[in-house]
Formats: C-alpha cells, structure tokens, sequence
C-alpha cells in the first residue's frame, strides 16, 4: 500500500490555486483596463470631432468677421469703386488690401469684381467662376463653401462688396482646413485625421504615407495596415461631395499604448509572483512536505515490520520536534523487536533441540522428516534412517549415576556429529536412542553407521578420572516409495527391527533392515 | 482705420476734459498753469514752429495737439478746444477755414487769421504731367476729364481725390470747385491731409490736393503740379496768379486771457513768423 500524499497534493493545489488566482487576477485587471479604455476611447472620440467640429465653426466665423472686416472697410470700398468704374490698375487696392489687412490670418486672399475680374489674389479659376455666379443677385448674402485643391481642402468665404448700394465683387477669404487639422492633430501628438475621396485616403497625419489605401469604416471602425482605428467623421456645413470627407480616429496602439506597458509590468509582475509562489511552495515542500513525507515512508515500513533508521532532525521547529521524538519512538520499537526476534529464536530453538546435547528432538523430527522426504522424492532418491541405542545404559546410569550417564550421552552426540555430513540431520529421539536421517542411500547409512560404531567404540568417555568404554548397536533402514506420505513410522518400524536384530545378535553392531530376514 | 481715428481722437478729448476738471477742482495760479492749442495740422505746423519763441515771451508753457492729422485733428476740434477755455486752463483752437460772422456768434469764438496757403494739386510722381489749366484742373475734378492722355500724360484713368472738409465754411477746396456735388461721383474721398498723401501714391493716376504746410516724408510718392504754369509760392498767390489757397487761423474763447490772445497776435504780426510764412510759401495776413 502506497502512503498517502493529501497533505503534498493538497500543498500543490493550493500553490495551483495561488498561481491561477495571481494570474487570473492580473488577466482580469488586463481586461478590464483595456475595456474601460476602449469604452472611454469611445465615448471620448465623440468629444473629440465636437471640438474639432467647434473649431471648424470658430475658424468660419472668424473667416467670416475677416472677410466683413474687409469688404465694410470704407477705404477699400472706395479703392474698389475706383478700380472697377475708373478702370484703373487694382495695384492700389492691393497695396491697401496688403496694408490695411496684411495682419488678418487666412490662407489666400481674393477680390473678384462683380464682372468676374480678380483685382487682388489668385484663387482657383472655378473659385472665380463660382463667385461670378453669385454675383448674378444684386445683394449676394455671405457663401460659406468647401473645395478641393490640389493643396488640400479649403474653407472658402466670400462676402460682397457693397459701395453706395451698389455691388462692386466679392472678398473671398480661405482657410486650409485639412492641413491646419492635420498639423493641430501632429503638434497634439494624438488622434490622427484622414482625408478620404473616393474610399481612398488622400492626406492624413500618420507619419508613414497611406495615400491611396482604402478607408472603409464599418461599425466606426476601420483597419489600416496592422492597426486598428475608431475613427468618427468629422461633419463641417457646405460641404458637398465633391469635397473630401474628413474622419477623426485613434488607433488602437494609440489607445492601450500605456497599458501594454502596464501589460509587460503586469506579465513581469506575474512572472515573478509565479516564481515566489514556486519558492514559497517549494520551501514548504521542502519544510513541512518533505519531513512529513519521510514521516509516513517511515511508517509504512513500520506497519511493514521495519524499523528503518531516521536522522535526527536539525530543525527546532515542531516538525522537528516531531521528527525526533519519531525517531526516538522507532528506536525503541527496533530494539524491542530485536528482543523479540531473539526471544523467539531461542524458544524456537529450545522447542526443536535436546537441551542435554544440543541435537534435534523427536518433535522436530516430526516437523521436518516429511519435508526432507519430499525434496528427496523430488530428486529421486530416498531417504536412509539409522537409529542408533547405547548399550547397557541402565547399568551405566546405575553405576555411575545419572549425572555421568548425560555425559555419555553428551559425548556420544558429539561423536555422532562429527561423523554425519552436512547434509545429514542427527536427533535424539529417546533416552539413549538417537537418530540419523541421510540422504546417501542405505549403503551409505550402513557406512555412517559402522564409522559411528567404531569411533565410539575406540573413543572412551572419562569418568571419575576413569576410562568407560561406551558401545552402542544401530539399525539402519531405507524409506520405501509404499510408505505412507509422511512415511516416518514406517521407516522407524523398520530401523527399530533391525536394530532389535543388532541388539540381539550382541550388541555393539550395526544391522541393516531385510524384509525377507527380519519379518515373520 | 476710421474706428481707430474716432477712438483716438475721443481718447484726446476725455484726457483733455478731464485735464480741465481736474484744473476746476483745484485752485492754482493760473500763471504756472500750461496754455492748451489743439486743431487743425496746418495752423499747428505754424504755432510748433513757433513755440519756444511763445513760451519765452509768454512766461507760460505751451502744449500744442496736432500734429497727427489722421487723428482727425481738424478745425471742428479747434473750436472745441478753444470753448474749453478756463480761466484755471487756458486754451486756444487752430483751423485752416475762414469762419463765418455766424458761425463766431453762435460758438462763441473769435477768429484770428494768421496767412492763406495755397492748396497744392498733387499727382503721382511718376506721372509725367507738371503742369494743368485751372480749366483742365476744374474738367478732372469734374470728370468731364477722366484720362491722363486727355492732359498729355500717359492712358491711364485720372483717380481724383477729395477731402471735402468743412462744407459749410467758406475757403480751401472750394477754390477749386465751389460744390462738393460738382466733383466726379467715383472719386476717393479720404479723412485727412494724410490719408490723402497716401492715397495719391497708392494710384499713379491719381490727382488730389492738401495744404503747403503739409511734410511730406520720404515714403509718399507724390508731388506738385504748376497750375496754368504757376507754381503754389507765396509771392505767386499774394500775386493772384495761383488760385487755389485756404485761410490759416486761430480761434479763442471770448472770454480768452491777454496773454492767450497776445500769443496769437505774437504769430500773425511777429518777425519769427515771417520766416515761417517764407519755409511754407504762406501769405501772412497781418
């Protein structure tokens, strides 16, 4: 079973959670931001054109009290009567016009007399004949009109002469109207103006040249190259359409100029929040995460049954503090496990062993011979048993106490030991009876047998400072594949007969089971 | 031009008002007090002339207004002026019309001429003509005569110009025609000796007239014609044989001081005028 990680997963969501609200706050600050510029833009650009439509206004009344200056001047009247009735040259009255009105502020300066002669200036042929059109009422009112030059659009004004009720021309005054908004718009340094015919730019103020681009606003809003404009046109009386339409826009770089500024303090702002929060959740990753991680790691392997070393903790902190009682807790919990592991040994010893001499007992012969007999079937051999029963024990015991008969059966097992293999496995299953079960077939059984015998024979046990010659008689006898499936008693039947047969054949021999022999 | 002229001139009378007002209020020696002539360029010319030579035989300081024509400064604000007399503020008027015995009695005035001036016949500089007939003169201001060939001047059409001042007073231009209704009707009419100067160089066709007292400065391209071949002297008006002259003048309040008056006497009799009367061909008339 994996430990859990809420408590990481809910740190990494929470840090998740902390990225995405810093971030989708900034977002919505971004949108919103450029939103309320935009709806300002919008509302604002209405403004716009009403001032620039103000100032064409004042620019036409101020054409306009020029051109009454002008033509209600007495002097110039007289000049003009002179000039048009005397027929004289129109010099004079331009010599009057340049002194007496040098100083007014217009971009050309006209008088047509009413037969259509200019006196002063020169305006634009269909300038004239327009104005010679208009002389054809005797008392003309003031014309304000638009027209197009090669220069660019001009308001035009023209206001009649009138000496002694009589009319004598027409001042005519204009005033560059796109030129003047288009450098008002430049020295501003916002807004742009374009002047359109056609559906085509002609003159704007954009610095980069868009003459001849196609302007075709929908909806107020119009793209020109990468940009996008909101533009409004801008409306000016007598304007007809042989005269440029003039449109007032911002674009929209111009618009959220500054808050794509703000946008890079805004990314760098959630750049390097983004990377705080990281630290931040990586510090506490690294502060509470992390020890709580080794902490249940730990206790895995302790509800596994280990007991893993954990290093103390540095910190003064609680986790630290917790850490090391922890660990205190783990230690006593290994050392006690050790004693357990030890206790348990040592009763698992105790309950397959003989205390007198350190050989396997009958009980565990029980536990074990079925085992052994299966890994030899599966080898396909057979397992050999020899029991072996020292001789004349009673009387040993008798004579020499009991004492001195458990050495004899001490030094009978080490002798029985150091002549089985490895692989052999000795037991005493009775009180001088002792057992061998092999593996080397029941030749090898009658060998171990016989070498047994003989050393035990030739090896005497001290007693009382007196040499005791200890025999023994032993049977030895083969497991049969007819045995039952642990197959022990049979085997032992058959050890114990022929080692009846050794014990009354003499004593101090060894006898192999024969069935033809031995039964019956 | 003529708004700026009407407010400067008003300016002019407010400050000389109020100057007498303030005079009113408060009672001084009249002896320290400055003596006022304000009127007409053409009998200012003479007086200006003449002031350091009136002031030390006067004791008394004289200011002079007049100097500017285009001011509209003419014989109308001469007569104003010499009303405004006080004996705490004294003042005289100066004008270049003979005045009516009516006219004296019903301002209150009294008259003193001081010389006549011939009135000069001016035409563009560049026009070639130098002399006209008082016929052929009287033909142009008529306008039975409207190009210069007409006189053996170029073609070019004659642009007259008047200053028809002072209509009901006797004198000046109605020497030359006796009725403002005789001269052409397309003619320039202008408000001052000045404006007249300009407008005369503004046409080379042009033909006017202004007073011998008149300086002309070097931007005015004008001059004057001999008529009947003779030329606008002194000697040839006393003689008869210049016809065209205006009377120059000073007038005062009856109730005018002796020194006032003996200032005025001081220019019609005095020898510092005589040399005046010779700078500007007049014919003094004492």
């Amino acid at each position: 079973m994996s430990p859990p990680h809420t408590y990481r997963n809910r740190l990494i969501l929470y840090i998740v959670l902390l990225e995405t609200f810093l971030i989708g706050v900034l977002f919505y600050f971004y949108v919103q931001s450029r939103d309320a510029i935009l709806d300002t833009a919008n509302r604002n650009i209405g403004l716009f054109v009403a001032e620039v439509e103000g100032k064409i206004k004042l620019e036409e009344h101020e054409l306009q009290q020029s051109a009454r200056l002008i033509s209600n001047n007495i002097q110039l009247q007289e000049y003009m009567f002179v000039v048009v009735n005397v027929g004289t040259e129109s010099k004079p009255l331009a010599d009057l016009f340049k002194r007496q009105f040098g100083w007014l502020r217009y971009h050309q300066a006209a008088i047509i007399s009413r037969d259509g002669r200019v006196l002063i200036g020169d305006p634009d042929p269909q300038l004239v004949i327009r104005t010679s059109q208009h002389h054809k009422d005797p008392r003309p009112l003031d014309e304000l009109f638009y027209f197009s030059s090669p220069t660019g659009v001009e308001m035009v004004m023209t206001v009649p002469v009138i000496y002694q009720d009589r009319l004598l021309g027409s001042v005519m005054l204009t005033q560059m109207l796109d030129a003047r908004l288009i450098a008002a718009s430049r020295k501003a340094g916002y807004g742009q103006i374009f002047v359109v015919s056609d559906g085509l730019i002609r003159r704007s103020s954009l610095e980069e040249g868009l003459a001849g681009r196609s302007f075709s606003p929908e909806d107020e809003q119009v793209r020109l190259g990468h940009d996008h404009y909101l533009v409004r046109r801008i409306e000016y009386a007598g304007r007809n359409t042989s005269v440029p339409e003039m449109w007032f826009g911002f674009s929209s770089p111009e618009l959220t100029g500054r808050l794509d500024k703000t946008r890079t303090q805004m990314l760098a702002l959630a750049v390097g929040g983004s990377i705080a929060i990281l630290i931040l959740g990586i510090a506490m990753m690294r502060n509470f995460s992390g020890p709580i991680g080794r902490l249940v790691t730990v206790m895995r392997h302790v509800g596994e049954g280990r007991f893993p070393e954990i290093r103390a903790s540095q910190s003064n902190d609680e986790i630290g503090y917790l850490i090391n009682q922890f660990q205190a807790m783990v230690t006593r919990l290994r050392e006690k496990q050790d004693e357990v592991e030890r206790v348990h040994s040592q009763l698992e010893e105790q309950a397959t062993t003989d205390a007198l001499t350190g050989l396997y007992n009958r009980r565990h012969l029980y536990d074990l011979y079925p085992k052994l007999a299966a890994e030899a079937e599966r080898r396909g051999k057979m397992l050999t048993v020899i029991i072996a029963d020292l001789d004349y024990f009673k009387e040993i015991n008798d004579k020499h106490g009991h004492v001195n008969g458990d050495r004899v059966l001490a030094h009978f097992s080490s002798i029985m030991q150091e002549c089985s293999r490895v692989s052999d496995f000795v037991f005493r299953i009775g009180g001088e009876e002792f057992l061998v079960v092999t593996n080397g077939g029941i030749a090898g059984g009658e060998i171990l047998a016989e070498k047994i015998r003989k050393i035990a024979e030739q090896r005497p046990v001290v007693i009382g400072g007196e040499l005791l010659n200890v025999t023994a008689s032993f049977g030895v006898a083969q497991a049969e594949p007819s045995d039952s499936s642990s197959g022990l008693s049979e085997v032992l039947t058959r050890a114990d007969r022929a080692l009846y047969y050794a014990k009354e054949a003499g004593r101090n021999r060894v006898a192999t089971w024969d069935v033809r022999r031995m039964t019956g | 031009m003529l708004v700026m002229r009407v407010a400067l001139a008003g300016a002019f009378f407010l400050a000389l008002t109020n100057a007498t007002s303030a005079a009113d209020s408060v009672e001084t020696s009249t002896d320290n007090q400055p003596i006022t002539g304000a009127g007409a360029h053409f009998s200012w010319v003479i007086f200006n002339d003449l002031k350091p030579s009136l002031e030390h035989k006067s004791g008394r300081s004289i200011h002079l207004y007049g100097r500017e024509s285009m001011l509209g400064m003419g014989c109308n604000a001469g007569i104003k002026t010499a009303k405004l007399n006080r004996h705490d503020h004294e003042t005289f008027g100066f004008v270049c019309c003979d005045l009516a015995r009516e006219e004296q009695r019903k301002e209150d005035i009294v008259l003193y001429p001081i010389a006549n001036e011939p009135i000069l016949i001016l035409v563009h500089r560049t026009n070639p003509v130098t002399s006209l007939s008082v016929t052929q003169l009287r033909a142009m201001f008529r306008g039975e005569i409207t190009n210069w060939k007409q006189v053996g001047g170029t073609d070019r059409p004659v642009v007259v110009v008047t200053r028809l001042h002072c209509k009901n007073r006797p004198g000046h231009w109605k020497t030359i025609l006796p009725d403002a209704k005789q001269f052409r009707q397309d003619r320039l009419n202008v408000k001052s000796a000045a404006e007249m100067v300009k407008t005369v160089s503004d046409f080379p066709g042009g033909l006017g007239h202004t007073g011998s007292t008149w300086i002309f400065d070097h931007q005015s391209q004008v001059k004057a014609i001999r008529v009947g071949g003779v030329a606008p002297t002194a000697a040839n008006l006393k003689s008869g044989k210049y016809p065209f002259y205006r009377q120059l003048g000073a007038v005062t309040s009856k109730t005018a001081s002796t020194t006032v008056k003996s200032i005025i006497e001081q220019v019609q009799t005095g020898p510092e005028f005589r040399k005046i009367a010779r700078k500007y061909e007049l014919v003094p008339l004492n």
